[in-house]
């Protein structure tokens, strides 16, 4: 194959032999968008079929109009806002006492080693069942959900972050000692760096967390943001609204975990 | 050269171990890791320990790069005795450990860093180290984009970045390939030449330890003390080609002969050992 133009074409139709090749992340893009509108292009038939009732499944034709009223005169922007604000304020707490506590545990084995398996289970225990006791505590406001998603997201960030210490390779650590490094300069030169990759991935899992109990949260109690919304929607069989409220609660959820990839990337740069 | 240290310490020897010991372990089981040892290296001179393996060399290495407390004896630098990690001892140990979060340039640099050495000399002392490990071109790497034998230079100029009057290896070669040892062998010999550095290195290869060594410390088995100090005297400047020398031949054939008793009594403690674990 040659780009020539004097070239005869080599089994080419008629016109113009273009076969350029796409950047590989254009073909994934485009297939990935293709799925998408295809499977939306089904869901829009099989209802136009009545193979399924416009009350089981909006069909697209309707939901996004109902997305897009939501969005523009509709009160969508105002719970994406305290759903935001809940998932973001629970999240950098528990971010920063998950981070700190991880690291105390790593300072002091004896602790570490006696409170490692009930961190391991709470961890992988469904804190969102909680949510009476938060109400309870914190009454039926925004607050309490943030609460809940703060301890969902705890301990992953916990966890992580003890093991991302303890398996800190010592030699780094005798590098630090012979070069003399104050224990302020080896904790944010040597120790957090080393450290840095595994407790991202505890940040991550603990992002997820805050997020699904957040969401879950607000769903059963039907307090505050996207979640007591599609609550709403759900009992008040407003199908077009449901589904157009699932959408926005996917894109926030893709929206947060692209930006912490993109995060990640910019901070792991190895 | 060397900064900090002039004076008195000008004349006295760079290092003096004087009876040594050094134990693990508490009160109802103690590992004697270490015997009585005493060692005296000048300075600019290079001084190799060998062993068998689990004898305490690392150990010994350890003490004097601060390390280690709790140890019997005394460690004098330059004539001041040693108290904890000492400014101008520099180490290079057998894991890799440059920073894979730095770029080569910088890994070379922090040391100079964290000591508040300002940034254009900064840069111009790790510029002369990457140039003298031939790793100027790679200045903008990463570590995970070189290979186990460029890291290990990286490590070996970060510690000579400093600057220090004694430099300590601690089996630096061992985890790399034949070939790359052998050739980072010779640049160390070609290092020695250009900076008459000070260095304790430890290894468990007889061929390099009288390669590169002005002497050759063996060791006996756990608990180490000192079986024999051997003397090199294979000419300097040397480089690779002295291994096919008849003097080299007897002198690594002199070194075995040395320390295979003390290999052998070390293999049947790990055996013993071993047979008491199982019990
Ligand atoms: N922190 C420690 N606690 C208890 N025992 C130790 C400790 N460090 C070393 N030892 C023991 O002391 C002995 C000497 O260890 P050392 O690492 O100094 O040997 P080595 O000569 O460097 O061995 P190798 O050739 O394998 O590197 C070994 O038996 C080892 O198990
Ligand atoms: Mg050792």
């Amino acid at each position: 194959m040659t780009t020539t133009t004097s070239a005869p074409p080599v089994s080419a139709g008629p016109g113009p032999a273009k076969v350029r090749a796409w950047p590989r992340t254009v073909g994934v893009s485009l297939t990935r968008i293709g799925i998408i509108v295809l499977a939306a292009a089904l869901v829009e038939l099989a209802v136009e079929l009545r193979w399924a009732t416009p009350l089981q499944v909006a069909p697209p034709s309707i939901v996004l109009p109902a997305l897009w009223d939501g969005l523009t005169t509709g009160n969508y922007l105002s719970l994406l806002g305290t759903t935001l604000a809940e998932v973001g304020v629970a999240f950098l707490c528990a971010a920063t006492v998950g981070t700190t506590l991880g690291y105390l545990l790593w300072r002091r084995p004896l602790f570490g080693r006696a409170y490692e398996p009930l961190l391991y289970a709470l961890a992988s225990s469904p804190i969102v069942l909680l949510y009476p006791v938060s109400l309870v505590m914190f009454g039926r406001t925004p607050v309490a959900v943030a609460v809940l998603g703060f301890v969902a997201g705890l301990f992953p960030v916990l966890i992580s972050t003890y093991q991302a210490f303890r398996r800190l390779d010592d030699t780094y650590i005798k590098v630090a000692k012979v070069l003399r490094l104050t224990p302020g300069q080896s904790f944010l030169r040597v120790l957090l760096p080393a450290a840095l990759p595994s407790v991202l991935v505890g940040l991550r899992l603990g992002l997820t967390l805050t997020m699904l109990t957040v969401i879950a949260m607000e769903y059963l109690a039907n307090v505050g943001g996207v979640g007591a919304e599609l609550s709403l929607a759900y009992l008040r069989l407003r199908s077009a609204d449901m589904y157009a409220v699932l959408l926005l609660i996917i894109s926030l959820s893709v929206t947060f975990l692209f930006l912490l990839n993109l995060t990640t990337r910019l901070v792991v740069k190895r | 050269m060397n900064a900090p240290t002039d004076g008195a310490a000008g004349t006295a020897p760079a290092l003096v171990i004087a009876d040594v010991s050094k134990s693990f372990g508490d009160q109802t089981r103690r590992v004697p890791a270490l015997g009585k040892v005493s060692l005296t290296v000048a300075r600019g001179e290079f001084v190799s320990l060998i062993g068998p393996s689990g004898c305490g060399k690392s150990t010994l290495i350890n003490i004097v790069a601060g390390l280690i407390d709790g140890y019997e004896g005394r460690v004098t630098v330059s004539g001041a005795p040693l108290d904890g990690p000492h400014p101008s001892i520099g180490m290079v140990f057998q894991d890799d450990s440059t920073f894979p979060w730095l770029s080569t340039l910088q890994n070379v640099e922090f040391g100079m860093r964290m000591a508040g050495v300002n940034a254009t000399e900064r840069r111009e002392r790790a510029m002369e180290m990457l140039d003298l490990i031939g790793l100027r071109s790679f200045a903008d790497r990463y570590p995970a984009q070189l290979s186990g034998g460029m890291r290990q230079r990286v490590a070996l100029a970060r510690a000579l970045a400093m600057r220090p009057e004694i430099l300590l290896m601690d089996e630096p070669f061992a985890a790399l390939d034949e070939q790359t040892r052998m050739v980072l062998g010779e640049e160390l010999l070609r290092l020695q030449e250009e900076l008459q550095q000070t260095v304790v290195f430890v290894t468990h290869n007889l061929g390099e330890a009288v390669q590169l060594s002005d002497r050759v410390v063996a060791m006996t088995a756990r608990p180490a003390s000192i079986k024999a100090i051997l003397e090199v005297d294979l000419p300097r400047p040397r480089d690779s080609s002295i291994v096919s020398s008849d003097r080299y031949g007897e002198l690594v054939a002199h070194l075995w002969s040395l320390l295979r008793e003390e290999a052998i009594t070390a293999f049947n403690q790990r055996d013993a050992a071993q047979a008491g674990a199982v019990r």
